[in-house]
């Protein structure tokens, strides 16, 4: 414990003594962890916006002609069964037609009497198929397509797709960035450290003759490493939750047209991971940073 | 020697370096608690290897070392630091630490054997007070003599209550005045029941304090005289 109080004042008095180095190990890491923070933050929101529009970008199943009703619960439970299927909805013909003169004829005169009772859509019962996960929905509608009955099956992949690879693009930019980021971080950390190892030469020499343990020598520069980390995680998560909650209020405010796309995480969720991971990740960097510094220069 | 205990027994030690050159060659010398003594020699004599062999900072080639009943060359690297500890040690440089005050450089000693803050205060008081520089606790290095920084050095050495205290030339920069001071500080150590080992040039002071001696030449022990005085 004593141990531990000497390495935690000297390695605090290592990162004053070394504050231009210390100062540029902080400020990249938070430079790595605001940009981690960020890229999490566009991950978590444009997956919430997936999943939101997961439960709305459905699979339209339509039958062939003169099918029962009790053929196509039949289709419905096997559907149901799938694994990725969260739920599956009965449109009948009256229920299709009743939908369509309400979206496209609303207010344009009468067209039950055109069509003097008749349901142009007679033949058009279908069942609407939405999916936990679309990145599957590709192989869900090539197995409801071999089903007998079914006559076509209507999905919209562009949209699917184009959710799932932007998510992927995304994914893999930042984490390509954010790995060059903690190498710098990395390096820099243990430059700093290195530094300190180099000024405290002969405190060093003078500590091993008077008979101090290896511990008691490496602590203060772990500690040092490990302080920056916190400190350069600590700085982004301030900065990142000033910013959060008001550019979120801004999109909304001023793109209210794109609201039903827009699912944003609420920031007390956002930040329950991100503190931690932050955290995590800053206290990784300066540990193994100062680790490394202190295995080559300190060699007993 | 009488019938005294021996604390530190070199037997035929041979120090080579990895060049090939050899600085201690079949060196045997038995110390006693609480003797104090010389070692003298011109320079490459292997005074110096002498002193780093009995630290453990530099390994025997052949020929075995026991201090207080410990084989050094059976020491395992973990153990290193704590056989230190029987150890106190002054050079000539002083070697403090320029960013600390006296009290600080005194207290180092302390801290690194976990000795709780309320008996590192008293215990350091209790030495700068030994030493004659409870008044400047508070000074640092820079301010200090020569004479006065070697005496922190060596309160630095002797706080800890170490059984052995290994001098490398602890005169070696400081004045005749100083020097003597310096002596009598460890003169004092010595009646107190440390063991002194002093590698020295100073023939003034050999001769004068007229302990043992030993001389060393091109890593041969040449001369070991129980009252002796300065051979080169």
């Amino acid at each position: 414990m004593k141990t531990f109080g000497y390495g935690l004042k000297q390695g605090i008095k290592n990162i004053v003594q070394n504050r231009l180095f210390s100062l540029a190990a902080v400020g990249t890491i938070s430079t790595c962890l605001f940009l981690l923070g960020i890229f999490y933050a566009l991950i978590s929101n444009f997956q919430n916006m997936v999943y939101n529009a997961e439960s709305t970008v459905g699979v339209t199943v339509f039958f062939d002609e003169g099918i029962t009703k009790e053929q196509i619960d039949l289709i419905k439970g096997e559907v149901e069964a799938c694994k990725t299927v969260e739920r599956v909805v009965y449109i009948s013909a009256e229920e299709a037609w009743e939908k369509f003169q309400k979206e496209m004829y609303s207010g344009k005169g009468n067209i039950e009497e055109t069509f003097q009772g008749d349901n142009p859509l007679k033949n058009s019962a279908s069942l609407e198929v939405y999916l936990s996960d679309v990145s599957n929905q590709e192989s869900i509608v090539n197995l409801i397509q071999k089903m007998e009955g079914v006559r076509k099956v209507n999905s919209s992949n562009s949209i699917a797709d184009g959710l799932v690879s932007f998510n992927t693009l995304v994914t893999y930019i930042s984490a390509t960035i954010i790995i060059l980021l903690l190498m710098v971080s990395v390096f820099l950390i243990s430059t700093a450290v290195a530094t300190g190892i180099r000024v405290r030469k002969d405190e060093i020499s003078i500590m091993k003759y008077i008979g101090a343990t290896e511990l008691f020598i490496k602590l203060p520069f772990i500690v040092e490493g490990v302080v920056i980390g916190i400190i350069g995680a600590a700085l982004p998560l301030v900065l990142l939750w000033l910013i959060y909650e008001r550019v979120v209020g801004f999109i909304l405010e001023h793109f209210s047209v794109l609201s039903q796309w827009l699912a944003f995480v609420d920031a007390a969720e956002e930040f329950r991971t991100l503190i931690p991971l932050s955290f995590l990740v800053g206290i990784g960097i300066g540990f193994t940073g100062s680790v490394m510094s202190v295995r080559k220069h300190l060699k007993a | 020697m009488g019938n005294r205990e021996l604390l530190i027994q070199m037997e035929r030690v041979r120090v080579a370096y990895p060049s090939g050159m050899e600085a201690l060659k079949s060196v045997s010398i038995s110390v006693e608690k609480g003797e104090f003594l010389f070692v003298v020699g011109s320079s490459g004599s292997g005074k110096s290897t002498l002193i780093k062999t009995l630290l453990g900072e530099v390994g025997v080639s052949s020929g075995q070392i026991m201090v207080a009943g410990r084989e050094l060359s059976r020491l395992k690297k973990k153990e290193l630091p704590y056989y230190r500890r029987m150890l106190g040690v002054v050079f000539q440089e002083f070697r403090l630490l320029e960013d600390r005050n006296i009290f600080e450089n005194v207290a180092l000693s302390q801290r690194i054997i976990g000795v709780s803050h309320d008996r590192v205060k008293r215990n350091v008081s209790l030495m700068l007070d030994m030493v004659g520089l409870g008044e400047k606790r508070r000074a640092y290095p820079k301010e200090l003599s020569g004479g006065e920084q070697q005496r922190v050095a060596i309160a630095r050495a002797m706080v800890n209550r170490p059984a052995i205290l290994l001098a490398d030339e602890p005169t070696g920069n400081l004045d005749p005045k100083n020097s003597w001071e310096i002596m009598d500080l460890l003169e004092e150590m010595n009646q107190l029941g440390t063991t002194v080992v002093m590698v020295t040039h100073n023939n003034e002071i050999v001769n004068q304090m007229k302990k043992r001696v030993v001389t060393l030449s091109q890593g041969v022990v040449t001369n070991d005289m129980p009252q002796g005085g300065y051979v080169q």
